[in-house]
């Protein structure tokens, strides 16, 4: 069963047309993939879906309850978390508070009675950053910022997690650290939509690949196939991924 | 029909004014980026300059006129284009706020001080009372004609200026991209000059136009101004021809309004809805416009990120400082004369309001220039509703201003910065100048219900009665001391501050604070996670002008009177300043505000500052400077968006922390309160200041037992500064790559130093 149906969205800034009549999928208990050269669309589409944008035409269902009208805050209550590419962490407080205040508006409006002082450790622990919770999350390097927008997301216990570039200014193994977490949270029934860069984590961690080029999915299919797609490999991954 | 003329004749002649008044905000905001809401004030500077050069020394008016608008305006600009604008770029909106609303405030100080207020000053405007008839008896002046032909001159050049010429295309290219402009070879700051050079003088020439045709005061004409920031608001501060037909519809509206509304006694309603609302109306169209503003797409990440942090109050620490509060009241009661101890609760009274900001302002980044009006509305409620001292009194203060907060927050919802700025001192000014001046108005479709918020002038309030304890009364509190009216006033606002600062300070600690600081923060990300931005906003606003409300009906008990007077907006302006100064992160900046505004203004009546300087002025030297002052302290704030509050705080901490320094601070304050009690010479006011040096020296005592004890860092990392203010990632774009860069990165990063030599020697 299909969690995430995006189909014919249009996204025109002026005259330019940033998005055009994209269709994908994403599946609970897999990683779906969104790669595409640099200004492909890719971050306008999550602002699509998250709601932080109109598109000028096109619907968003999850599990078949259309989001299009919605407002975003009203779509994250009903299972929808982002991180962002360029970070929007809260500056003013600590790894702690940036993920106590998602898990405390969970409680609020999940009414499930869970404790959210417990589930903040769980999930800073989850993400391995522990020992950095009381740290201004300005203090710490990118990389490990964009873990703490990771635990953010799973704070308000998400149905669908949009990843826009979680792994970059990550070393090797905390890339690779990544790419587990990202495989148990699939395993646990999450859907993960990943947009990356990193062409090496897509191919190791995703189940189906999406490529977005010039505002139009351009192919889509396992990551053994897009590796040997001849339109993808003109268009964009080119000797990076036969490489790989 | 003669009629019909008339009206248009002479609301187009209002609409010449608003027009140019606000093609200039609009120029100086679409090529600087800076909203000055001191453009009214510079404005008023150049009425007055060309009154004192026309009437006072009497020079012709064509040189007047050209001295004015060709010399005075642009040298003002370019000054403050200089001194302070310049140093805006990149700072955060807030920021900019309140540097040009201080702006605004210091000038109208300054003229206060140059041109003493209540003063007659004999004024008319060009050829006054001559004109020439166009048939039916209307009269058209050449002042209007002059008026109306000046806005489009105006309008010509402008547009020949913007679209025609290289500075045009340069002006508008620095707003796009400062840095890409430059780049490409234009000159931001020259062009940012001009600008400002060019916006002064439509602000002065404004300003000229208006002498003659209303009272030549500094705060109603810089005031003045208002209306036409909602004709720049109708052209959205960019569209100088929709900016001009905003000026056209409020300038013909508001006169027809005049002409045909009814008049007292026509109508029932006329004392509430006729004549009385002319006034308003300008700033009635700008904050319908403002709600009606296309909402912007929700705010993430600034650009320029903010340097303020406030780490979490601990309840030790608060309580602690809630304990000093009310016990320095207590112990400062016996130091004080009768008209000390009403200044000192006016202290508390004011600190309330600063407080009503934190939650607001500090907390959850909104802006309010119209808690003074809450306030007020508190008062009101007090004096009507508070009979006798009832609590309930306050209880509908809470509610009343609660209400009309969360209605004030309705453009907040959509809007953010210099909007928000806009529309709470749009409602501020729609107090002033309605509101607060309606006489006592009957309701429609009943005769038995007369509503009178001040009466005729004033309206009497009865001091609290609360479980009991009359705060109005004399005589022991809790068996211990001997107290008067005014010493239980003290107490009570005291013990009301500290409390409410508790309350802030558990709103700090809970997850209404982290939400807050998360909204101030990013408004995306909250939307993500779930958070309802609307319904947040509305509670903080809430919050915030129930507390100010609660403030103004404690205030209002003070006097036992209130009239309209106590709550106008110029009067709230400081208030909002020193907070922010102070750092209204904390409730220490909220307590900052209270006691510099009331020590600037009761200092006036200590005789040494009580004399003639220069002989400028009424009255003495000082009172002139301490009105004036919170303007300039605000205008210096640019550097310190943590505010004072920490520099005192990181002083009195080390007192803390160091045994010599504690007991020298001990053994100066003991002997300073017992001699202040024993010596008749000294009064309370020594006592503030020998306390303000006791805790200098006692600081300085500390710091150098803790720099030698290795506690405390000799220097803070600013990196920004080291940077000479620019910021990391333009260094090379903004300004070339220096030596001592190569030199100060290596060292960061912990290179050898031998690197730094090898490339800065490239």
């Amino acid at each position: 069963m299909t969690l995430l149906q995006v189909r014919g969205i249009t996204v025109n800034f002026g005259g330019h047309v940033a998005l055009d009549d994209v269709a994908l999928h994403a599946d609970p208990g897999l990683v779906t993939a969104l790669i595409g050269p640099n200004g492909a669309g890719k971050t306008t589409l999550f602002n699509a879906i998250c709601g932080l944008l109109n598109p000028s035409a096109g619907t968003v269902l999850l599990d078949g309850r259309e989001l299009t009208r919605l407002k975003p805050y009203k779509r994250a209550r009903l299972g929808l978390a982002r991180t962002f590419q360029r970070l929007e962490l809260w500056s003013l407080l600590t790894v702690r508070e940036n993920v106590q205040v998602a898990a405390e508006l969970r409680a609020a409006y999940g009414n499930d009675g869970a404790d959210p002082r417990h589930e903040v450790e769980d999930i800073v622990r989850r993400v391995g950053l522990h020992g950095k919770i009381d740290h201004r999350v300005d203090e710490l390097p990118t990389g490990q910022a964009r873990l703490v927008e990771i635990a953010r997301a799973l704070a308000t216990k998400p149905r669908l997690l949009l990843l826009d570039e979680p792994a970059s200014g990550l070393d090797d193994a905390e890339t690779e650290d990544l790419g587990a977490l990202l495989r148990s949270l699939a395993a646990e029934g999450l859907a993960v939509l990943l947009v990356e860069h990193d062409v090496q984590l897509v191919m190791d961690v995703s189940d189906h690949v999406f490529v977005l080029d010039f505002g139009r999915i351009i192919a889509e299919g396992a990551p053994n196939e897009i590796r040997t797609n001849e339109a993808v490999l003109a268009a964009y991954l080119g000797s990076s991924l036969e490489q790989t | 029909m003669d009629d019909f003329l008339g009206f248009t004749i002479t609301g187009l002649a209002t609409a010449a004014i608003l027009a140019i008044g606000a093609s200039g905000l609009v120029l100086t905001y679409t090529t600087t980026g800076v909203f000055n809401f001191a453009h009214g004030a510079v404005g008023m500077l150049g009425a007055f300059t060309y009154w004192q050069l026309r009437f006072d020394w009497n020079w012709p008016a064509p040189i007047a006129f050209v001295v004015v608008l060709f010399v005075v305006a642009p040298f003002v600009g370019v000054v403050l284009e200089r001194v302070i604008f310049r140093g805006l770029q990149g700072t955060t909106e807030a920021v900019r706020l309140v540097v040009t609303v201080s702006l605004l405030f210091a000038m109208i100080g300054l003229a206060n001080w140059v041109w003493a207020p209540g003063v007659s000053r004999p004024d008319k405007t060009f050829f006054a009372g001559e004109g020439f008839e166009i048939g039916g008896g209307v009269v058209v002046q050449y002042s209007e004609l002059i008026r109306i032909s000046a806005a489009v001159l105006v309008a010509v050049l402008l547009r020949i200026l913007l679209y025609r010429t290289r500075f045009g295309v340069a002006m508008r290219a620095t707003v796009d991209d400062r840095p890409l402009a430059a780049l490409n070879g234009a000159r931001p700051d020259r062009s940012a000059m001009l600008a400002w050079a060019i916006g002064c003088s439509l602000a002065m020439l404004s300003g000229v136009l208006f002498v003659g045709t209303v009272a030549l005061d500094a705060q109603v004409i810089s005031l003045l101004i208002v209306n036409a920031y909602a004709a720049a608001m109708i052209g959205r501060l960019r569209s100088l021809p929709l900016t001009f037909l905003g000026a056209v519809l409020i300038g013909l509206g508001s006169q027809y309004w005049l002409g045909y509304s009814p008049q007292p006694g026509e109508a029932r309603w006329a004392n509430f809805f006729g004549p009385p609302i002319y006034g308003a109306i300008p700033v009635i169209v700008l904050f319908v416009v403002l709600l009606v503003l296309p909402a912007g797409r929700l705010r993430g990440h600034g650009v320029a990120r903010t340097r303020e942090f406030y780490p979490m109050p601990s309840w030790r620490g608060s309580l602690l400082f809630a304990a000093i509060v009310v016990g320095s009241a207590a112990m400062a009661i016996p130091l004080l004369t009768k008209a000390d101890t009403v200044t000192m609760a006016r202290l508390f009274g004011t600190a309330i309001l600063a407080l009503s900001l934190v939650p607001l302002v500090g907390l959850a980044g909104q802006v309010s220039l119209c808690q003074l009006s809450l306030a007020g509305v508190g008062g009101v409620a007090m004096a009507h509703l508070g009979r006798g001292g009832s609590p309930m009194g306050l209880v509908w203060a809470v509610v009343f201003s609660a209400t009309v907060g969360a209605l004030i927050a309705l453009p907040a919802l959509r809007l953010s910065g210099i909007y928000l700025a806009l529309a709470t001192a749009a409602f501020a000014v729609f107090m002033d100048r309605w509101v607060w001046k309606l006489d006592p108005f009957g309701l429609p479709f009943t005769d038995s219900v007369t509503i009178s918020l001040f009466g005729f002038g004033s309206v009497g309030v009865d001091r609290l009665r609360i479980f009991g304890f009359d705060t109005g009364g004399d005589g022991k509190v809790l068996w211990l001391f001997e107290t008067s009216a005014e010493d239980r006033q003290l107490l009570l606002l005291a013990a009301t501050f500290s409390l409410l600062a508790l309350l802030v300070v558990w709103i700090r600690r809970g997850p209404f604070g982290r939400r807050l600081l998360a909204m101030k923060d990013s408004e995306a990300a909250c939307a993500t996670v779930g958070m309802n931005l609307t319904g947040t906003k509305l509670a903080v606003f809430a919050i915030s002008a129930g507390m100010a409300g609660l403030g103004g009906a404690l205030i209002a008990g003070i006097g036992q009177s209130t009239n309209p007077e106590n709550w106008q907006f110029a009067l709230g302006l400081p208030i909002f300043m020193l907070g922010v100064v102070g750092g209204l992160g904390r409730v220490g900046g909220a307590l900052f505000a209270g006691v510099s505004l009331q020590s600037l203004n009761s200092m006036a009546r200590w005789p040494p500052l009580n004399t003639r300087f220069l002989g400028m002025g009424g009255t003495g030297w000082y009172s002139k400077f301490a009105a004036a002052s919170p303007g300039f302290m605000g205008v210096a704030l640019g550097r310190n968006p943590n505010g004072a509050v920490s520099d005192i705080r990181a002083g009195f901490e080390s007192i803390m922390h160091s045994r010599r320094a504690l007991g020298f601070f001990a053994v100066a304050m003991g002997g300073l309160y017992v001699a202040v009690l024993n010596v008749e010479a000294l009064n309370g006011w020594i006592f503030i200041l020998g306390t303000i040096v006791a805790l200098g020296v006692g600081a300085q005592i500390g710091l150098r037992e803790g720099l030698a004890r290795g506690d405390i860092e000799p220097e803070p990392d600013r990196t920004l500064e080291q940077f000479g203010g620019t910021a990391l990632e333009w260094v090379g774009i903004d300004r070339q790559v220096t030596d001592s860069d190569v030199a100060l990165l290596d060292e960061k990063l912990g290179l050898p130093a031998v690197v730094a030599s090898s490339m800065g020697s490239r």
